[in-house]
């Protein structure tokens, strides 16, 4: 029975991601391994890989928002707030490490604020260019990776040598061959999985082992290969946005319940994620550098970037035919709000219809959404 | 016959059509908390009202924040659409239609054909809502249907700063507590929701001719307030509480026609 097998293999991604920090802290205890939290978006896991230590992508969780209040404003975007209050509540206190890349300024006050906070934890913070069209950004980035390098070494006990930094990068450079396949897999059958299960699977890929994962990935798609699914009715949508964090299982099940079918993304628990491969030749540090630098999707946190993002938008909503486009944008998220004029104009000018809808942390009434989003299908009809 | 129901947040509204696009009867209930029992009373009224039984009801959409609730009605569109679709039916070439509900508020854009291009809605803020108007007329002790014409009275209107109807209410006691007029007071609330409202016409932009739907567009001071703020002129239905329903009345009759556009 091939639907069983798929549910299983989609029960032990579940786990994890329903239960990130808990099912962490039992592995741990089980595999009696160093594990290193990363920021979302930029910091390249390979490195922590190398050094035999386990990289997570630390997620937002839906835990209401307590102690965490009093160390920060509540006009900080919801994963950094969360992550604050999980941390100081004793939540993170498993990790060995802790790495926060420059992303935004929100995202270097928790860094700050959880190095205060868990003085037991390794805090590092990377600060990888944010500008790629100065002088010496190369340098510059393999220079700071080369520092990040030797500060995870120190933690782990052991140097990380080319060879199996490289090997680390054959790993996910597998686990994301197997994503794509996936996405391609999606957009052939749009019915085959609910838009939520393919964020999960994303989003376990960031937390579980990439070798255990890359497994259990392998054997759903040879099952979903085999699977016909019914013809999918519905307007097609682009789902963009949501630069480091998930959206909420809740926002696309109200997507797809009022008609539409989400065709592709551009979601950092999505393509942005796995889109790109770092090179296996030449300098390993060289190759994630490069990575970062050269091939990265276009980001609101980058400047100098070879296309803009609102350009790059464009074009793949005309490549993947969707009828309109859901910005999903996560509330007090600076980069993506100071964007959004842009994203805007360019949608407008190129004739796709979109709509954007704000997220939040804590939970609020999701019938204006879901008017909203019935209308936004009704309009495309 | 083609039936729209409007299950809002304060009020349920049926509107019947014949064949012909004739309004044969219509509806509208108050309630404290509206629910699929007062969306069954409007509807049986409006249909006693025309000598109609259920069975004669060929094709039923509901509509409003109570659409999905109940366990009536063939199918289900949005009150954005279907106040796009009754203002277009009252007014050909309606570009903007401003609607004031009970509980949120709503701007949508036209074409010239009168397809929706855009819309924004105020769906976290209750200011800009027959809510907030409700609650300011209770602690005026003023009736809510007065509050338009006397309005239009006061000589120098007070301001009211907050958009939070709960903070906006202990301002309105203390601005009576300094000796403000209930008038000027009655006149800075409209101001109140007018400014909120402006700010959402921008969101979608605003082309004339702009109509204006829902139950607070029965209060004349909101209109007056709209209408200076936006400097355009707005048109206000005779009964434009039944906007949503008469737009869920047209769409269920395509659907009679067999020509389905939502």
């Amino acid at each position: 029975m091939p639907r069983s097998k798929i549910n299983d293999i989609m029960d032990r991604f579940r786990e994890i991601v329903d239960k990130p920090y808990e099912k962490l802290k039992q592995w741990k205890e089980a595999n009696k391994k160093k594990i290193v939290g990363c920021s979302p978006m930029h910091f390249p896991e390979e490195m922590i890989h190398a050094a035999g230590m386990l990289p997570v992508v630390l997620q937002e969780t839906d835990e209401t928002i307590t102690t965490g209040f009093s160390y920060l404003y509540p006009f900080f975007c919801g994963i950094t707030r969360n992550l604050i209050d999980i941390g100081v509540k004793g939540q993170l206190s498993f990790l060995d490490g802790l790495i926060y890349a420059d992303i935004c300024v929100q995202n270097r006050t928790a860094a700050s604020i959880l190095r205060q906070n868990l003085p037991a934890i390794h805090v590092e913070f990377a600060q990888l260019p944010s500008s790629f069209t100065r002088k010496g950004v190369m340098e510059n980035t393999v220079k700071e990776l080369d520092r990040i390098k030797a500060s995870l070494e120190k933690l782990a006990g052991r140097k990380i040598d080319d060879k199996s930094l490289k090997q680390s990068i054959a790993v996910y450079n597998k686990n994301r061959s197997l994503l794509r396949r996936l996405h391609d897999l999606h957009k052939a059958n749009l019915r085959l999985l609910p838009y939520r299960d393919i964020q999960v699977i994303v989003q376990s890929s960031m937390l579980m082992p990439k070798e255990e994962h890359t497994e259990l990935l392998e054997k759903l798609l040879a099952e979903m290969e085999g699977i016909k699914p019914p013809s999918a009715k519905g307007n097609k949508l682009f789902l963009s946005g949501h630069l480091c964090q998930s959206p909420k299982a809740d926002i696309l099940d109200l997507i797809e319940g009022v008609g539409g079918i989400v065709v592709d993304d551009d979601l950092y628990t999505g393509y942005r994620y796995y889109a790109v491969d770092a090179e296996m030749n030449g300098s390993p540090v060289e190759a994630l550098a490069k990575r970062h630098l050269e091939k990265s999707l276009p980001v609101p946190t980058r400047t100098g970037l070879p296309m803009r993002w609102e350009k790059y938008l464009v074009e793949r909503v005309k490549a993947c035919r969707a009828q309109g486009a859901v910005v999903l944008l996560v509330k007090f998220c600076e980069p993506h709000l100071f964007y959004y004029p842009f994203i805007k104009d360019a949608l407008a000018e190129a004739g796709i219809p979109h709509i954007m809808v704000e997220t939040e942390h804590e939970v609020v009434s999701l019938e204006g959404v879901r008017t909203r989003l019935q209308a936004f299908i009704e309009m495309l009809k | 016959m083609a039936v729209g129901v409007d299950i809002g947040s304060l009020t349920a509204k049926t509107v019947v059509m014949d064949s012909d696009c004739h309004i044969a009867s219509y509806r509208v209930i108050q309630g404290k908390i509206v629910d699929e029992a007062a969306g069954i009373a409007s509807l049986n009224q409006a249909l006693a009202d025309a000598h109609l039984t259920q069975a004669e009801i060929g094709f039923l959409i509901t509509t409003g924040y109570g659409r999905n609730m109940v366990s009536f009605g063939h199918k289900s569109i949005t009150e954005i659409s279907c106040h796009a679709r009754g203002a277009q039916f009252l007014f050909p070439g309606v570009r903007t239609v401003i609607d004031i509900g009970g509980q949120d508020s709503k701007v949508i854009s036209l074409n010239g054909t009168g397809s929706i291009i855009n819309f924004a809605m105020n769906d976290k803020c209750a200011a800009g809502t027959g809510r907030f108007l409700e609650v300011m007329a209770h602690a005026l002790e003023v009736p809510i249907e007065e509050m338009g014409a006397l309005s239009l009275e006061a000589k120098s209107p007070a301001t009211i700063s907050s958009i939070c109807t709960v903070f906006a209410e202990s301002e309105v006691i203390s601005l009576t507590a300094q000796g403000r007029t209930k008038l000027d007071i009655i006149a800075g609330i409209h101001e109140a929701i007018g400014r909120r409202m402006h700010s959402l016409v921008n969101h979608v932009g605003m082309t004339p001719p702009v109509v204006m739907s829902g139950g607070v567009a029965k209060n004349v001071g909101v209109v007056h307030v709209l209408e200076k703020l936006l400097e355009t002129e707005i048109i206000v239905p005779p009964e434009p509480q039944i906007v949503g329903a008469l737009g869920a009345a047209l769409f269920a009759r395509d659907e009679l026609k067999g020509k389905v556009k939502a």
